[in-house]
């Protein structure tokens, strides 16, 4: 996928979106506060205004302009607080970011680790992991999340219901707020992973030069990950990128039910007060990171496969 | 090989009508699938005669009955307001199933046309079409559906609109697929040749021929539909209180799980048994429509 022209498109959606929410612009632009002052000076300042801030211009004109803004790192003010939308996102990205991050490894680990299990041991294991994912498609995470909670921190009363504690902080006492969220939004991508895993590796080693590997006398250990897992892992790979798109929408229900103050939580308030600077951000930064991953897997691909090569 | 030798699709009505009752006999003869409609058939009754069902009505309060432990009365038990949380699951089927159905309906009117125009057209056009499907698609769906949602503003068809307009590009992309070989078709040749206009080659000839991966597409995306209700309604940006839908009745519980879980953890299981019985349909649906699939491990 050609990553500028998708920016490109993803940002005229956001800008046309904005063109769409009912009410003037210049309410969004200024806020309710300020609209009320210049309305007591006359609609004569209302249209002076409309003029100083280019909404009275042409909307490609207006969308150059926006495109111009968001280069800069002007991601505008939001209608609700009159903050600054780029410091919003600052205080609350890197939790995301950290959550994501630390959901994605796990996820990638435990993915991988069953589906190996699960292709070479035919049988329970195979069954039960094959079960888990066609189950990890059909269960929403945020009811995954509240089972967790149900049982390990009300019944068991193991880990914390909810709320968040930054790792670099305090690392060890992370990791009891980290476990259930991680875990709840995993779900769904582990079982993706491990479902290609497994059947990569049962394609994988049904080929001859497994065979041959073994006749050599090689361990099943070395046999597994040096010739078996190599191969099995371009089809994999793509499961892991696209995971992400489903990590960072998934990692929105998730900071809702524990109540982690990230990107996800703030896009929910915004979305309920139907705050657009905030949302229009929210969509051009997780579109960047997910056209991110792209490009980062398909760098990997040429890592995996040499033969794979882009012009 | 020239693309019409390609193991052809000939339109004729009676070849129809067999590979049709192939198809069912194939599909009815996996259990798994047997089960899944059964239980999808089971769904959709409860969604039509939720009404008749139901003890309760979907938003019966009842004072005296606040916060009532499952029970006789109250199967599942009640919630603060004394609402019983059965009856608000039976109704929760009508408009999840509703949701569910018209959102991909939504998608598939939207996404069929632009694939056959993106497929019949070629070039430029289908050039800038798909680059435009490829930026849709990068939207993180959760995301897409909370920007739909803010300029729309919550309410059941605004929802139904917001998931319809979210999946819409892989009915495009399905479809133009399709559209691109089968353009390619002597009888489409034959048709173009005698005259007929574009517009009528692509309703008679190419749609009927291309519609068989969008079947099984939008037997699937139902499941996804109804997650993604339920996560919109949960959030409390979806469809909002009092109307009975799971992700509501599971917010509403989440908040009294100490008190009785069962409010959370019973639409929760309506949901994953509803996805499951969708996604098995759908995967026995691929495998029965296309043959290469069939015996696969």
């Amino acid at each position: 996928m050609n990553s500028l022209p998708v920016l490109v498109i993803v940002s005229a959606l956001a800008f046309i979106g904005q063109q769409l929410v009912p009410g003037d612009p210049i309410l969004a632009a200024l806020g309710q506060g300020e609209v009320a002052a210049l309305e007591a000076l006359g609609p004569e300042a209302i249209e002076a205004k409309r003029r100083e801030l280019g909404l009275d211009r042409p909307l490609p004109v207006q969308y150059v302009s926006y495109v111009g803004r968001l280069l800069q790192g002007d991601l505008g003010k939001s209608f609700r607080t009159r903050e600054n939308v780029k410091d919003m996102i600052a205080q609350r990205l890197p939790v995301s970011m950290k959550l994501n991050v630390i959901t994605f490894t796990s996820n990638v680990l435990i993915g991988l680790l069953l589906g190996v299990i699960a292709a070479l041991r035919p049988g329970v294991p195979d069954f039960l992991a094959t079960t888990w994912a066609v189950m990890g498609v059909a269960t929403p995470n945020f009811w995954v999340a509240i089972l967790l909670i149900l049982v390990f921190a009300v019944w068991l009363g193991w880990l914390p219901t909810s709320g968040w504690v930054d790792p670099f902080d305090d690392p060890v006492r992370s990791i009891r707020f980290l476990i259930l969220p991680v875990l709840a939004n995993g779900f769904f991508g582990s079982a993706t992973i491990m479902r290609q895993t497994r059947s990569a590796m049962l394609e994988v080693l049904r080929q001859d030069y497994i065979t041959t590997a073994r006749s050599k006398g090689l361990r099943e250990q070395q046999v597994v990950i040096r010739h078996a897992m190599k191969n099995a892992m371009l089809p994999v790979w793509t499961v892991i990128g696209l995971s992400i798109a489903g990590l960072i929408g998934g990692s929105v229900l998730i900071e809702r039910v524990f109540a982690i103050p990230g990107v996800g939580r703030m896009a929910i308030e915004a979305t309920n007060s139907r705050d657009f600077p905030v949302i229009q951000a929210v969509v051009m930064i997780s579109t960047a990171a997910i056209v991110a991953a792209n490009l980062i897997t398909d760098i990997v691909y040429g890592y995996l496969d040499p033969r794979i090569r882009y012009d | 090989m020239a693309a019409g030798e390609q193991g052809l699709i000939i339109p004729t009505a009676g070849r129809r009508r067999a590979g049709l009752l192939g198809v069912v006999v194939r599909f009815v003869s996996d259990p798994k699938a047997a089960v899944a409609t059964a239980l999808l058939g089971f769904f959709i009754v409860v969604a039509i005669f939720a009404p008749v069902i139901a003890p309760y009505g979907e938003d019966q309060h009842d004072k005296t009955a606040s916060l009532v432990q499952p029970s006789r009365q109250h199967f599942l038990g009640t919630d603060r307001l004394g609402r019983d949380i059965f009856s608000r699951i039976i109704y929760g089927a009508r408009v999840s199933v509703r949701i569910g159905l018209i959102s991909v309906g939504v998608a598939a009117a939207v996404g069929i046309p632009i694939g056959l125009v993106s497929g019949y057209a070629g070039g430029w056009i289908d050039e800038t079409i798909m680059r435009f499907v490829d930026a849709w698609i990068a939207f993180p769906n959760l995301i897409f559906l909370l920007f739909v949602i803010a300029i729309l503003g919550p309410g059941v068809t605004n929802v139904m609109v917001a998931i319809g307009l979210n999946s819409f590009p892989i009915y495009s992309r399905l479809i133009r697929a399709s559209t691109l070989s089968l353009r390619e078709r002597e009888y489409v040749m034959a048709a173009r040749s005698t005259g007929a206009s574009s517009g009528r080659i692509l309703q008679r000839h190419i749609l009927p021929n291309a519609v068989q991966p969008i079947i099984v597409q939008a037997s699937l995306a139902l499941g996804s539909a109804v997650l993604a209700e339920s996560g919109l309604s949960f959030l409390g940006i979806g469809i909002k209180p009092p109307t009975a839908t799971w992700g509501v009745i599971i917010a509403d519980g989440f908040a009294l799980i100490r008190v009785n879980p069962w409010i959370s953890i019973a639409p929760g299981v309506a949901i994953v048994l509803f996805v499951l019985s969708v996604n098995l349909m759908g995967d026995r649906l691929r495998d029965v429509m296309d043959p290469r699939l069939r015996g696969a491990r």
